[in-house]
Parts: C-alpha cells; structure tokens; sequence
C-alpha cells in the first residue's frame, strides 16, 4: 500500500475541497424552497419530545385511527409481554401516587365503585349503593362471591377493614387527608352490606372512593406485622408474582376472579403478564416492533401522529384516547406581579392553547380549560377565553407594566418542559419575560409551597368530581397546597357547597359559578390541555380497547382482563 | 513486600470509604427535596401522615444520629431498604451488580480485543491508508454520542433485521446464549465509543516504543519485527494503556446509565439515577459505597499489573 505523503495528502485535500465548493455552487443555483410563515409564532421553538410525558389515559375523542374490532374468538392462555413507562411508586394500593401506580395496582386490586367513561360513578365490588339521606350515610350492597387472591370469599369485614386502614395514620395511606376530616366511620350491617356515615363532603365522597386503589378493598393479610403492605391481596384479575423495582413486574392469573365475560368465560383469558418498565418511549417503541414486547403504553407522539395521520406500521394496532389529566398553570397572586388581577387577565389572553397543543403533543391532546376532558359529565359550558393579544397588551398597560415585566416560572422537569418553554414563548410576545426555573419533582415539590415563584406548571389527574382539582383554591383543605394562594372567601364558600351536593345537576351549577369567577378573576388554575394517552399492541393481541388509564378498566367493554392472545 | 503494599491500599480503602459516606450522606440531605414529597407526589400529606412516615423512615431524627445508624447497620451488611418500595437495598443492588459488570466487562473485553491490535497496527503501519482509514475510524467513535449508535445500532439489528432484541435481558432460567443475544447491542454501543480512545492512545504509544534506541538495536540483533513488537515494544507500549482501560473501567461502573435506558439494562447506574430523583437516600449511599470499593479495587488491579508488564516496577 502506497504510503501518503505530506503533499499527497494536500493535493487531495485540495481536489476534495474543490469538488466541495462545485457542488455548493450548483445547488444555489436551484430556487430557495419556500418557507412557510408560522401561523402562531412561538419565539422558542421547543425541540420535539421524544418521550410522552407520564399521562393517564381517558375517555376516547372520535380518534382518527379506530383500533381493529376484535375478531375470533377469545383465546385462553399465553403470556403476554408488556413494557410501561413508570413503575410502581409502592405496592401499597391505599398509597397510590404516581401512574405507574395506576397501571399496576389496577391489575391486583379494585374499589367498590369506580368512574366510567362520563365520569359518573358505578359499582364495582358494590354490587348497588344509595343514601337516603343526602349523602350524610351510604349503604353499599356488596357484590357476592368474590375472591381474593388467597381465596377467601369478599365480605363486609374486609371492606371495613380496608376503609379503617386508610384512617390509620401510621400507614400513611392517600385519602387519609380527605376521609379524616370528614370523619368517615364504617360499619358492618351484615354479611354483604357496609354502611359508611361521613360529617361533609357529602357531594364528592364516593368520587374519593373510585380514586383508583386508593381506598381498594384489600384482605387483611395483605398488611405485615407492622401495618405496611409489600404485597397485596386484592380482588382484581392478576396476582403479584414477582418484581424487580425499575425492571419488572410479574403477575398471573386470579384463578377466583368473580367477572366473566359476556360469553360466560372465565377472566382473564390471559395466564401471565411480564410488565417491563422502559422509561424511555423509543425503547417501548423497538421492543414492540421487534416483538420483543407485544404491548406498550405512550409511544413517542411523533410517531402516533404519523400513525394517525396515515396509519400505524404492520403488524401494529394502538389506540388514543384522554383521561382526566390535564396541564396547567397556576399564577401566584400572593405577590407581584399576578397580586395584580389585570397582569393574571393578560397571561389568560396570551396563550394560545392550540399552539400548546401542537408545541407539547404534536396537537394530539385535546384543548380545554376545565380539568376534565371535554366529553365528561363534568365538562361545563364555559367558553374557553380566546388569545387577544392586543387586550393583553392593553392590560400591561392599564397596569402600569406596558414595558414589560420579568417573573419566574417553576417547571416540574422533565414532565412539564414544553409547557414551559412554549409558554414562556407566548408570553414574551406581549412582554412577560418568564425565567424558568426547571427542578426535578422532589425539589419542584418542596420548593412550591414556598411561592418563591410566579408561575408554577402542574398536572391535575384521577378525578371524578370537580372538588379535588378545585380545591387547590381552598386555603383550608389539606389534602392539596394551595396553588397559585389565592384567597377569596366567596370561592371558598362555593368550593363547601359544592363538596357538600350530592345531587349532580345542582353541584354544576355550583362549579360552573366558581369557573367563572375563576375566569375572570384568573384565580382559578389555567387548564391547557389534557394529554393523549396511547397504548399500541401487536396486532394478534386482540380485545384491548380500555378506557380508563389503568390497563383494567373494570366497566369498560374491554380491558387487559378482556384481552387474549391470538396467535 | 507486595502484601504490605495491597495491605497498605486496603487500609486506605477504608478511610476513603469512611470520608465518601459522609459526604454522601451529607450531600444527599442538602439536595433540595424531601424523600417524603416524593413517596406522595402532588397530594400533600397530612402533618400526621408525614410526621408518622418521617419516624418510619428515621428521618426525623438529626442528620448525625441518622449517619451514625446507618453506618452501625452498613457495617454488619445491612444497608436499609428503599424508601418507594421497601425492598431491602443490598438485594436491589445484588439483583443489579452482575448485569452491570457483566456489561461492562463484555464492553471492556470488546474494546481490547478491537482497539489494542488496530492500535499496534496502524502505529507499525503510519501514514497508510490502513493508519488514516483507522484514525478516521477512531475519531469517528468519539464524536457519536452512545445513544446515537445505540438506536442506529436497535434500527439495523432489531428493526430492519430482526436479529437481536433491543431491550431488557432474558427470561429467568436461561442459558447463557440468551443472555449473549441481548448483550450484543448494548456491548457495542458501549465499545464503540472507547475504542476510538483506547486505539488512539495504542498507536500514540506504540509509535513513541518505535522510535527508541532500544528497538533499533533489537532489529540489529537480527530478530524479526514481530518479535520486536510483541516481546518489547508492547509491553512498554502497554502501561499507559493499561491505566486508561483501568480509568475506563471505573468510569464504566457508575457511567453506563445511558445505554441502560435505551437498551432497558437493569444496571446500577439506572438504580442509583432513579434513587437520586426519588431521594431514595438509602440506595444513593450504598450504590456510591458500592462504586468507590469497585473503583478502588480496579486501581489497585491496574497498578499491580504494572509489575506484570515492567519487572523494574516494585512496591516499597
């Protein structure tokens, strides 16, 4: 082999940078291509997400791609393989907390009632409920006949048991915060029926109940010598197996469990399922176009949108659909500058919440400005406040700020990044010069109830009633730190009386008063949008079409308990 | 003589096990961020709830005492249990450890059997297009961030080939070929970026042995070249390099955390991020013990093999 030489080696350097510079030459020759004017031009344009923010999945909105019916028969057995991308926060379903708590938890253990598709409540392990008082006492009918994974049946006993475990301070349990205050007291009436007396909250007590597993019904051996549960002992169609915290997660089949489907099969038709936890959507997105997982949730959006927009890959099926889990903003009107109600006005007409959409989810999530999504019972007829740039920009003025403004927004980063970024954009076109402050959860958690900020961005999500996101107005409820401090007795007042009405079509009119004070005072938290939720599978895995974020949505028509594997 | 050495090496292993702890228990405590926001997210738990949850954990004692606990467990074994899922930590770190080591070993392995001969052989071979096609080569390994060769690599031999698997590792109860299938991706990500250090700084080396006195005379001697170069220059040539694969090593321990979540490794650099975020302080402090010891170990490894390749090194 010739050795190269100094001026070898220049002379073709030389030729290789000519022949460079030719082809520069011809391609300007060629028309500049076109550049398309941005329709709603945000200063900073964020950088395409690449993985879904942790979302919950709700209620399907017309998706544009349908999943395939189910076709066949359903099969009985196999194990299916799946890849989530949040692992369980704790085994303990009364601590549920986080959405990978929801996927997992769902599997193994059940409430007595739950919310469907609308939001409105339905039995689950109650077989019926009713109060006949105005909601001060519930009388729930137990459903009969259902096991626990240790194979003992179901009864009143075990119901009281669960609902005291979570008054118990010493488990640490979610609705500790909410059932205490209301001084929730369960009683035996018999065999199958409980009876449950709480002082308040008549309104929304058994939305708290469907909260996922936060108040499932456990069997008292789930809980160790010391109270805690590592492994629990639940009603649902999976059992714990086996886990590995940040790797996987095993479970089979409850040979007991008490639904069967339609066809009068015994449920699960599945034998097994390994979840493997990827944080990462390209890693869940390989795995299953390899087959190494046959089934995973949150794709990267980018690629959902392109499976919308024509059609999935071979092989593939994937659904969409939206939970209650929404973005928001709350503005800090403990100090300047939203203590100024005109500068909190402005923020409300500079975003455009379809730009955020189109920023964060690549426009697959769903624009609203309550914490619901828009097909819920709960959605009320308030008009979403339009961008008007210029009014923003009159309010500046009238405040005194015409020249602009500098404040701080606390980002939950990574979750919430884009929300920041493409706001902040929005905002700097009227002269809200937002600085972020991007914390990871922990520290973003111990730094929000300092209100050392201006802006905070947050999630609201599982919710069936509009006193839980709501409450984040009231100063006194515990449960939730008063985002934004906002301080309006009248809000307060209206938040009591709508915890308080049972009756659905009187606490809307409550909640629609309190939007719209809160519209127009911006005290309320800005709603943007509800994320999208995807989950794709193989397509030879037949039946999935749950509406609900947890992979058993247990009223729904199909779930992971309906699902079988078709090969 | 050499016992004393390892045996002076080991006692300072202590003291700097001892001085790491406390900075990382220390450090750990002055991040931002409570254990306990984290266990309960957004919904703030009631002052009840958390002062019960704090006496749990042992949080609500001074941060002395709690170090003082800590370490009177740590040293009989016992390193606590994870604040999220209150599994014991020595298990979660025992389930992690081999598939890291087995990761890195095979990335290490990978790297020396690739970078050391192309080194050799484009430093004997300078100046041909062997020598500038392998530096291109070399530079072009450092330049590509490992996630980057990572998908390319996931796109070629998962997607489009269906060869090998992307993600995760093999079922329990799995032979050994199994484990080789889901080791080659990440193996490669990881090798493809230090072979382009290791064969750089080979050649540099290799070159810098060619050029001595000592090789002239050899050839002199009469003995053929590759003889000169495996039974002399190499094992001068050797020594730095030894100490970068050493560094590279102990790099490796902690540093593959990126590879593990593009490939869903469940090594301990995935364990400890997660652990850092969650302020899951009982994890944190035992996977950094844990990577100091392996760190100071291979050091010590990495010097004694110096006597191996240059008999004029002893330990005083």
């Amino acid at each position: 082999m010739p050795r190269i030489t100094r001026r070898r080696f220049l002379a073709g350097a030389a030729w290789l940078g000519a022949a460079v510079g030719l082809l520069e030459i011809a391609g300007c020759a060629q028309p500049a291509p076109a550049t398309v004017p941005p329709t709603s031009a945000p200063a900073a344009k964020p950088a395409a997400p690449t993985t879904a923010p942790a979302a919950q999945a709700a209620a399907t909105s017309a998706p544009a791609a349908k999943p395939a019916a189910p076709s066949g028969t359903p099969k009985r057995g196999g194990m299916l393989t799946l890849a989530i991308h949040e692992d369980l926060t704790s085994m303990d379903p009364h601590k549920l907390q986080g959405v990978g708590d929801i996927l997992i938890q769902g599997l193994m253990a059940q409430p007595l009632v739950t919310g469907n598709a609308k939001d409105e409540i339905e039995p689950v392990l109650a077989e019926s409920y009713k109060s006949d008082d105005g909601g001060k006492s519930w009388t729930f009918k137990l459903r009969q006949g259902v096991k626990f994974h240790n194979g003992k049946e179901m009864t009143a006993e075990e119901v009281k048991w669960s609902l005291d475990r979570v008054l118990n301070k010493d488990v640490g349990a979610i609705l500790y915060t909410v059932f205490t205050p209301i001084n929730l007291k369960t009683t035996v009436v018999d065999k199958y029926t409980v009876k449950m007396e709480i002082s308040g909250g008549y309104g929304s007590f058994l939305s708290n109940l469907a909260q996922s597993t936060r108040a499932a019904i456990l069997h008292p051996d789930s809980a160790g010598a010391d109270g805690q549960v590592t492994v629990p002992i639940g009603t649902g169609p999976f059992q714990y197996v086996d886990r590995q915290p940040g790797v996987e997660f095993k479970a089979k089949r409850h040979e007991s469990y008490w639904q069967k489907a339609p066809d009068g099969q015994l449920l699960p038709y599945i034998d097994a399922l390994t979840i493997k936890i990827a944080a990462d959507a390209s890693t869940r997105l390989n795995g299953l176009r390899s087959s190494e997982v046959e089934f995973i949730t949150n794709p990267p959006l980018n690629e959902v949108q392109k499976w919308v927009d024509t059609k999935p890959p071979e092989g593939l099926g994937f659904k969409k659909w939206f939970y209650n889990y929404s973005d928001y903003l709350g503005l800090n009107s403990r100090r300047k500058p939203f203590d100024d109600v005109r500068l909190r006005q402005a923020v409300r007409y500079t975003l455009d919440r379809d730009a955020l959409n189109q920023g964060m989810y690549f426009g697959l999530g769903e624009v609203h400005n309550q914490p619901f999504k828009t097909t819920s019972s709960w959605y009320l007829d308030v008009p979403t406040v339009k961008r008007d740039l210029a009014k923003a920009k009159q309010l500046l003025q009238d405040a005194g700020v015409g020249g602009g403004v500098d404040a701080t927004m606390l980002v939950w980063s990574p979750l919430q990044d884009k929300l920041a970024e493409v706001s902040q954009a929005q905002l700097s076109e009227v002269g809200i010069r937002m600085k972020l402050d991007k914390r990871d959860p922990a520290n973003f958690l111990k730094e929000l109830p300092s209100y050392n900020w201006d802006i905070a961005t947050l999630v609201i999500g599982t919710i069936f009633h509009p006193d839980r996101p709501y409450s984040y107005l009231d100063r006194t409820h515990l449960s939730h730190p008063n985002v934004g401090g906002y301080d309006n007795p009248e809000i307060e007042n209206l938040l009591q009386q709508g915890r308080n009405e049972p009756d659905m079509a009187k606490a809307k009119a409550i909640y629609k008063t309190i939007i719209e004070k809160g519209i127009e005072e911006v005290g309320t938290p800005l709603y943007t949008t509800n994320l999208p939720v995807v989950d794709a599978w193989r397509d030879y895995v037949q039946g999935f079409d749950a509406f609900g974020y947890d992979l058993v949505s247990i009223n729904a028509e199909m779930g992971l308990h309906k699902t079988w594997i078709a090969k | 003589m050499l016992l004393v050495y390892v045996g002076r090496r080991l006692a300072a292993l202590a003291l700097t096990l001892l001085f790491i702890s406390v900075v990382t228990f220390g450090l750990m405590r002055f991040v931002p961020g409570d254990p306990i926001d984290v266990l309960y997210g957004a919904e703030r738990p009631d002052p009840a709830v958390r002062a019960a949850v704090a006496q749990k954990l042992g949080l609500d004692e001074p941060v002395p005492v709690q170090y003082v606990r800590w370490m009177g467990r740590a040293l009989v074994g016992d390193f606590g249990f994870s604040y999220r899922s209150s599994q014991p930590v020595l298990a979660l770190v025992a389930y992690r450890l081999p598939a890291t080591l087995l990761l890195v070993a095979a990335a290490i392995g990978l790297t020396v059997l690739i970078a050391i001969p192309l080194g050799v052989l484009t430093a004997v071979r300078r100046d041909s297009w062997f020598d500038v096609g392998g530096m291109a080569a070399a530079l072009i390994s450092l330049s590509v961030p490992p996630f980057v060769s990572g998908l390319v690599l996931v796109l070629l031999f998962s997607i489009i080939f269906h060869l090998l698997p992307p993600m995760g590792t093999p079922a329990a109860q799995t032979g050994p070929l199994a484990w080789l299938a889901y080791l080659v991706l990440p193996t490669l990500t990881l090798a493809a970026t230090l072979v382009g250090v290791v064969l750089r700084l080979t050649r540099s080396t290799v070159l810098e042995e060619l050029a001595r006195d000592y090789v002239s005379t050899a050839r002199a001697k009469g003995l053929v070249e590759h003889v000169v170069l495996v039974r002399h220059v190499l094992k001068n040539a050797l020594l730095p390099v030894v100490t970068l694969i050493g560094l590279q090593l102990s790099y490796l321990i902690g540093g593959t955390v990126i590879v593990e979540i593009v490939f869903a490794w469940p090594g301990i650099g995935s364990l400890a991020v997660d652990a850092i975020l969650g302020r899951d302080y009982p994890i944190v402090q035992a996977v950094v013990l844990l990577i100091a010891t392996l760190v100071v170990v291979i050091s010590l490894l990495v010097d004694l093999s110096y006597s191996v390749l240059d008999p004029r090194v002893r330990f005083a």
